[in-house]
């Protein structure tokens, strides 16, 4: 009985939870603020397992996510495996694109067998507690001489260039050892893919809703130039000595992201219902962080990185999507430029920004998401962050439209349990819309 | 689905079962003979009542065959798993991979969803090239021209990954195209899900029957007519380059050795520690051996496949040699074997003729006439199961299959039931 009970439980709480957050997304005004947090470090170190097997054993990340989930009342959990995405480059537009949403990989046994130079790992090129990162070890992948091949055929150069020179076990693509990783990478797809099925099975049994997102990896164009191929700093040298090729390398990317949009939604169209039933929210959201958005110089902002990205968005929004995008950084200064994507179709997601700000210039043009300083959970005490959620929330939670974070990057790993409670209690008490 | 009897003691038909095969495959004298079916994939899919297509194709529908398969068959006088494999041999790679050693493991079998990835050219399967309820097929064919002997002479390991697999599989025809890097991973995917479905199978099977481990290793020429050039091809081969197949069957030889060094220590450690078990199985299914006279199976094809058998049994393991059609002309050979350390389970070979002629030298098993077991009258097949075991039991090392092969689909349930009787009457040991 008293599983049965339990479970009705949490299905009403599930239901509470997603309705509170799906009117949040919407731009409305649920009964309160939801808390969408996303977890990375913070569960292991709250199980007291090491960042590297976090990022390495499925099972104890698992466990550890789990323990969160538990002790923790969030509206809605975010995870993504283990510490950093390894992205495969996207060739499989034409063919099988049933695989793209299984090649953002984020666990260190993927480091592991494509032995890729963008990410370093826990436990491996780091200290088994130190958080595994982006490293672009010797970037450039793509030569400055070869942004007119790169343009010509995005998919082409991507498949004989870019991949063996990004991933050492692909360096020979007709080897055994390429043929072998790529193998031993579907083999370990498929262990993440039950991973996942698993998390999903117990975080429904907690009361935690399901978030069905777009099937698809996609970015501005110009971060994917910066991102995957040049690096940030030959990137920014590239706008100023060779403008034209990376306008026309920025093109192709655009063309590529279409076709990957068209795909993506005819893939979200053809999920079973019986597996979007699994799943409480079903709006199509893309979620889209911004890199470069901060570093770059303002004279190249709207040609090169704003208004290519915006086609990115059109396109997105024309097939019924909520584009959810995290701005990197103190986005303060250009916060105008957001009211020129489509109103009510975006989530903006600020880092170090300021929301006060933001809600004065953006209105309820779009759906505002964030928190308070990531400082106040790592060395705040629980009273302190109590106060400055509480105040946050009385600044900005009107007129609705509104998803609280946590801090803007969330709950940062270093948090201390007490503060994260804290915030969760703050946001019972203080955001509640009369 | 049904489940295991009440009234029975299921852990003592374990024990009992466990130490009867290991004494036979030791080559010793168990209490009676064992049975160890051999069901055919056809026949399977049949009994639990789907297409093989659906077996071939569905994890979910593999796993409830195998559970069902574990259950119907956990009866006193069966004594091992009724093994159905939806899967062919692709040991090709065991060659190509054998600097990986796990990979050339993991990847040395082809299911139907893996056809359909790869698209290769050396297996047809149901529901694609053949009719729904058809059984896989291995044709094989000619994926390297007579001329190209001296590289895979030379360089073995390049040769076979940059000219022969973009030959075989169609998906890997460039193998730095969107195309093979994909069909790759997909395949790796396919791989796990077939692995998982058959540990599932695995865990139902280990309550009743005892697990030995067993990698399947490499018959040096039957991989080159097998994988590369095709029976046919290799026949005139041997008359027109001997030394060039012979060449290439030492380079062959020598890695195989290396893979067997690297895989069956391991799998020796696993089958103590894990399975407490002495047993470990290296599989050998020989193909060319009914096809070649006398004169060319002593040139060319026994030399290399005792070096690699004889290399096994000196790392720990029991070679589980199948010789398929008849092997008459060549049973002699056997005795050049070490006495005792293997196990040969004869399709056609007249198994009398192969107890006059090996003696107890190594363990054999084999069956009655295919056409008998499965299509025969009860009686009969009672009566030929006894006189077989009657005749060749004896001293011991032996092992009762049904028949020399898979038995086919029409194979009828109550002939296997009637020779576990015959088993159990006639199987005994005085």
């Amino acid at each position: 009985m008293w599983c049965l009970s339990m479970s009705v439980e949490s299905e009403k709480l599930r239901k509470e939870r997603a309705k509170r957050l799906e009117i949040a997304i919407r731009g409305g005004r649920p009964d309160r603020v939801p808390y969408w947090s996303f977890v990375s470090y913070f569960a292991a170190r709250y199980s007291g397992i090491t960042y590297h097997e976090f990022d390495y054993d499925y099972e104890k990340n698992l466990q550890a996510l789990i323990k969160v989930a538990q002790d923790f009342d969030f509206d809605a959990l975010g995870t993504l495996g283990g510490g950093v995405g390894i992205i495969f480059p996207p060739v499989f537009v034409e063919e099988h694109f049933d695989l793209m949403p299984q090649l953002f990989l984020f666990f260190g046994t993927v480091h592991d067998i494509l032995m890729d130079k963008y990410t370093k790992w826990a436990g491996r090129e780091l200290g088994v507690n130190t958080p595994s990162q982006i490293a672009y070890i010797d970037m450039p992948y793509m030569k400055e001489d070869e942004y007119d091949e790169f343009a010509k055929d995005p998919v082409e150069f991507m498949s004989k260039k870019l991949i063996p020179r990004v991933f050492r076990s692909l360096s020979d693509p007709a080897s055994p050892r390429a043929y072998g990783a790529l193998i031993k990478l579907g083999i370990e797809i498929a262990k993440i893919n039950q991973y996942t099925a698993k998390l999903m099975n117990e975080t429904i049994k907690l009361g935690y809703p399901q978030i069905l997102l777009m099937p698809i990896f996609i970015g501005a164009p110009l971060d994917f130039i910066a991102d995957v191929l040049r690096g940030h700093t030959y990137t920014m040298i590239d706008l100023y000595r060779r403008p034209e090729k990376v306008m026309k390398a920025i093109e192709s990317v655009i063309d590529l992201n279409k076709k990957i949009i068209k795909k993506g939604k005819e893939l979200w169209d053809r999920i079973p219902p019986e597996v979007k039933s699994l799943f409480d929210i079903q709006i199509p959201i893309q979620f889209i962080p911004l890199h470069l958005n901060e570093m770059i110089p303002p004279k190249f902002f709207k040609e090169f990185y704003w208004e290519p990205f915006k086609i990115i968005i059109d396109e997105l929004v024309k097939t019924g999507t909520i584009v959810w995008i995290f701005y990197e950084g103190n986005f303060t200064p250009f916060l105008e430029y957001i009211l020129e994507l489509p109103k009510g179709k975006t989530i903006s997601y600020f880092e170090k920004s300021d929301l006060r700000k933001a809600r004065e210039v953006l209105g309820t043009h779009t759906v505002i998401m964030g928190g308070i300083s990531a400082a106040h959970f790592i060395h705040g005490t629980p009273e302190k962050v109590f106060e400055e959620v509480c105040k946050l929330l009385n600044d900005v939670k009107e007129p609705g439209g509104f998803i609280y974070s946590g801090t803007g990057i969330s709950i940062p790993n270093e948090s201390k349990p007490e503060n994260v409670k804290a915030s969760i209690e703050a946001v019972k008490k203080c955001s509640v819309y009369p | 689905m049904s489940s295991p009897r009440k009234d029975v003691d299921y852990t003592q038909l374990l024990r009992e079962r466990k130490e009867r095969l290991e004494k036979v495959y030791l080559n010793k004298r168990p209490d009676r003979v064992p049975f160890v079916p051999f069901p055919s994939v056809a026949w399977v899919a049949k009994f639990v009542g789907v297409a093989t297509y659906d077996l071939c194709f569905k994890y979910d529908v593999m796993v409830d065959a195998g559970v069902k398969m574990v259950n119907v068959f956990n009866i006193d006088g069966i004594d091992s798993t009724p093994l159905f494999l939806p899967a062919l041999d692709l040991s090709l790679m065991i060659i190509a991979f054998a600097d990986y050693p796990d990979m050339a493991m993991n990847f040395s079998f082809l299911t139907e969803p893996m056809h359909d990835i790869l698209r290769d050219r050396y297996s047809r399967w149901p529901g694609r090239e053949l009719p729904l309820d058809a059984e896989p097929q291995f044709y094989g064919g000619e994926f390297m021209k007579p001329e190209e002997y001296r590289y895979l002479a030379e360089k073995p390991i390049e040769f076979l990954n940059e000219v022969v697999i973009p030959r075989i599989f169609e998906a890997i025809k460039k193998p730095n195209s969107p195309e093979a890097y994909v069909a790759w991973i997909k395949a790796g995917i396919e791989v796990q899900k077939y692995l998982e479905a058959s540990m599932k199978i695995g865990m139902e099977a280990s309550k009743a029957f005892p697990t030995f481990p067993m990698a399947f290793s490499v018959k040096p020429l039957d991989y080159i007519s097998d994988h590369l050039r095709h029976p046919t091809n290799l026949m005139l081969d041997l008359y027109r380059r001997p030394d060039e197949v012979l060449r290439a069957v030492e380079v062959i030889t020598d890695i195989t050795i290396k893979f067997q060094h690297k895989v069956i220590p391991p799998l020796v450690d696993m089958a103590q520690k894990v399975f407490g078990t002495p047993i470990v199985m290296a599989g050998f299914p020989l193909h060319l051996n009914a096809m070649l006279p006398p004169k060319l199976y002593n040139e060319f094809y026994w030399p290399s496949l005792k070096k690699v058998l004889i290399d096994a049994i000196n790392l720990g393991a029991i070679p589980f040699i199948f010789f398929e059609g008849d092997h008459s002309p060549h049973l002699e050979t056997i005795l050049e074997l070490p006495k005792g350390k293997a196990y040969g389970m004869f399709e056609r070979t007249d198994l009398r003729k192969v107890r006059k002629v090996i003696g107890d030298h190594i363990a054999i098993g084999g069956g009655i006439s295919t056409t008998i077991f499965a299509f025969g009258s009860r009686e009969k097949v009672f009566e030929e199961v006894c006189k077989l075991l009657n005749d060749v039991k004896e001293p011991g090392g032996f092992v009762f299959t049904g028949t020399g092969v898979a038995f086919p689909p029409g194979t009828k349930i109550e002939n296997i039931w009637v020779a576990v009787e015959a088993v159990k009457k006639c199987g005994v040991y005085p």
